[in-house]
């Protein structure tokens, strides 16, 4: 359930960066694009649900959250094997050295928003 | 009318790592070395403290923060020894974070301590995620549980420091292969230290007393 508590990081991001937009005046936030690394424990549905409650009332209220996952990737110092990690095993896909380096999956940051102009014009 | 995309590119740890920064400036400042001690829920992580207590007595100076969703037992079962126990109530939050603990950190005499022990959350899984600025994670493991835990949960058992197999004074009576255990935590991470300990009979407990007194878990004794 820590996906309430980086919800509350992401919402406070969000909020943080609309204010800073000057133009165009007024919008709205469309969608807001967060990457999530395959090794990061965060479940999508719960993040979802946070999202809609969390938002509420703020500057983020009613859009939409999209959770991009990136895989977990990793570096074999044995063989050089260089690529994408199955499972949750961190082993070389070449060689089958286990605990290599992770070279991406711990990934965790708001990507972009997308706003349009709200109102007449 | 169009829609603008804004490019943002911001860390969302990035307050949690902003007080860890400072926790780890407040440790190197005082010469404290803190650990961050994760395990499930009854895998044995207070009974390890205490009998930890018993044996650093004169040897080491410690506090332990203790961390739990709702009360102070575990804080009261230490504090009947002699060590300096704060407890940290995370109010249902399933983990610690940063700015809890470097609060906690900054009411402790700092001046008169070696070595901080965090007793998180009981937890696989959270904990795990939120850098408190300690020295190393130590993961703990007890052997009523599955043997295949470490790849159920490679986040934990791949980021921590040493893993502690605790209960083993139990294995005369499980199915618990724990040689296989330790296989399955090499798998995440190759070079792990594997300690294995039981509290209650103290045996094993020499590594890691002296582990905390060495700052270093990989030797063996």
């Amino acid at each position: 359930m820590h996906e309430f508590s980086i919800c509350q990081s992401l919402v406070d991001a969000i909020v943080s960066e609309l204010d800073r937009i000057a133009e165009p005046r007024p919008f709205k936030l469309i969608s807001a694009r967060v990457v999530v690394g395959a090794m990061r424990q965060i479940a999508p549905d719960i993040l979802q649900t946070a999202y809609g409650l969390m938002t509420k009332g703020t500057a983020a209220k009613d859009s939409a959250l999209e959770i991009v996952k990136v895989p977990a990737t990793g570096k074999c110092d044995e063989c050089g094997w260089n690529g994408e990690m199955r499972d949750a095993f961190i082993q070389c896909g070449r060689c089958g050295k286990a605990g290599i380096e992770l070279t991406g999956g711990m990934e965790l940051y708001l990507d972009n928003l997308e706003i349009e102009p709200d109102g007449q014009d | 009318m169009a829609k603008i995309d804004i490019k943002v590119y911001k860390d969302l740890m990035g307050e949690n790592e902003k007080w860890a920064a400072k926790t780890r400036e407040l440790l190197r400042e005082n010469d404290v070395y803190m650990l961050n001690i994760i395990g499930s829920p009854g895998c044995g992580k207070t009974a390890l403290l205490e009998n930890s207590v018993r044996r650093l007595e004169g040897k080491l100076r410690f506090a332990v923060l203790e961390g739990d969703v709702e009360t102070t037992r575990d804080a009261e079962r230490l504090s009947a020894l002699d060590v300096t126990v704060y407890q940290l109530i995370s109010g249902g939050a399933c983990h610690l974070e940063a700015k809890l603990v470097h609060h906690a950190l900054r009411d402790l005499d700092l001046d008169n301590l070696d070595v901080v022990i965090v007793e998180n959350v009981g937890n696989l899984v959270c904990p795990a995620e939120f850098d408190i600025g300690e020295h190393g994670k130590i993961a703990v493991l007890s052997v009523t549980e599955g043997e295949d835990k470490p790849i159920k949960y490679p986040l934990l058992f791949s980021k921590a420091i040493a893993v502690i197999l605790t209960k083993t004074d139990l294995l005369p009576h499980l199915n618990f292969d724990i040689d296989a255990c330790e296989d399955y935590i090499r798998q995440v991470n190759a070079g792990m230290p594997v300690l294995r300990v039981a509290a209650v009979t103290g045996e094993g407990m020499d590594r890691w007393i002296a582990g905390l007194v060495e700052r270093n878990f990989a030797k063996r004794i």
